[in-house]
């Protein structure tokens, strides 16, 4: 039987010893969560994206920023990811504020993607319609002719940083039980609460 | 980190095809995760919006999808019955890692009736629907002999049909989109789009298929 979760473990450290075992179990993409936000109409919307970063600051993701949940964001910045991890039996839910993280972050996070995903970043009008496939591979042809060497990072490229108010840990137990711990933001640290089954 | 090879795999809507019916679409794309995923290839993250306007997600099961909706089903004393009670509309994302594939659904959410949740639970086996009443009490069990103790004594409280707990709630969604979307060799992702009209149900052509969601 899995241990009972302690509430005195600090979230951020069992946070990355969960990613940590998902990453030995997960067939692949242990890294991906589900992040939901909501439109201006007050409808929630959700996609998977993978996670990039997490510190004490918070949890961060990658895109383009005039994508659609780019201007979901920009309208309502609270968001709530999910991570499912079924070989572990796991879920962490996040829920807090979102901001743009800053130029130098995001640079140095750019700097280390692969050339094919910096160009691509370059060539792609997220969640517009492109009538043709080849368009996309001609665009793509002549950024390869425009930056020979280091590619920039387009300003409309970026990353989001979730600032957890509320983590969220549940594990499944034998006999149909759920053991859950929730954090809650309390001042200068977090306040928990026990929820089963 | 291990990587699963992603297996040559062909477009959803070659050239000069019809996309098709969408939940013919879902029920295959189910029935190949159920053959590749670890476990429960019926969870998806049901998401809904708290009063304050903030997102909120957790991990359902999918009972049934058809044209009727999508169904799963709950306890009415979590968070999302209340959410769902202020604002019922909601999103649903099939996420299956070992298909590289996607499934966004949104759409509107309404209870299902009694009738059919007792239907549901009567189709469940006796030992299961004793550990969903087991369940109902929030206290945790030391060990398997504890579980055993619990559930003969239960067992002797209902000799015949097991009630469905009380506080058991179903909901079903539907759907006003249905996105699919999915992982193609070299990093190329593929997108299809339904929307339901008044005819039914059309899928938006020509999506920007990379782009992020």
């Amino acid at each position: 039987m899995p241990d009972l979760l302690d509430p005195a473990v600090d979230p951020f450290e069992r946070f990355a010893h969960w990613l940590d075992e998902a990453t030995q179990t997960e067939p692949n993409d242990p890294n991906a969560m589900v992040l939901a936000t909501a439109t201006p109409g007050a409808l929630p919307s959700a996609r998977a994206v993978l996670l990039k970063g997490f510190d004490p600051a918070g949890f961060v993701f990658y895109g383009n920023q005039e994508s659609r949940k780019g201007g979901e964001l920009a309208a309502n910045p609270h968001a709530a990811l999910l991570f499912h991890w079924k070989t572990l039996r796991r879920q962490v839910r996040v829920e807090g504020r979102v901001e743009v993280v800053g130029d130098a972050e995001a640079d140095a996070y750019f700097a280390t993607r692969a050339r094919q995903s910096q160009l691509g970043a370059h060539a792609s009008d997220q969640s517009r319609p492109m009538a043709e496939r080849a368009l996309f591979e001609l665009r793509l042809d002549a950024l390869e002719q425009r930056y020979p060497g280091a590619v920039p990072r387009p300003a409309h490229w970026s990353g989001w940083r979730v600032v957890p108010e509320v983590i969220e840990f549940w594990q499944d137990m034998p006999f149909r039980l759920h053991d859950r711990l929730v954090y809650r933001r309390d001042g200068t640290g977090w306040a928990t609460t026990k929820l089963y089954p | 980190m291990q990587e699963l090879p992603l297996q040559p795999r062909q477009r959803m809507v070659p050239r000069g095809d019809q996309p098709g019916d969408p939940f013919a679409r879902f029920a295959a794309w189910l029935a190949e995760a159920a053959g590749t995923e670890p476990n429960d290839p019926n969870a998806m993250a049901l998401s809904t919006l708290g009063r304050d306007g903030f997102p909120a997600s957790r991990i359902v099961l999918l009972q049934r999808a058809d044209a009727r909706g999508f169904v799963f089903y709950g306890s009415s004393r979590s968070r999302k019955t209340a959410e769902l009670a202020e604002n019922s509309r909601a999103a649903l994302l099939v996420h299956w890692k070992t298909q590289r594939r996607q499934i966004r659904v949104t759409g509107q959410v309404t209870g299902v009736a009694r009738a059919e949740l007792d239907a549901f639970f009567a189709a469940w086996p006796r030992r299961a629907q004793l550990g969903a009443r087991i369940a109902e009490q929030p206290k945790l069990l030391a060990d398997a002999a504890a579980y055993e103790a619990r559930l003969a004594a239960l067992a002797a409280r209902w000799p015949g049909v097991v009630p469905r707990p009380a506080h058991w709630r179903g909901w079903c969604l539907a759907p006003e989109s249905i996105e699919f979307w999915q992982t193609l060799p070299f990093h190329q992702h593929e997108r299809l789009i339904y929307r339901r009209d008044r005819d039914g149900w059309r899928a938006v052509r020509s999506p920007n298929e990379n782009a992020e969601a």
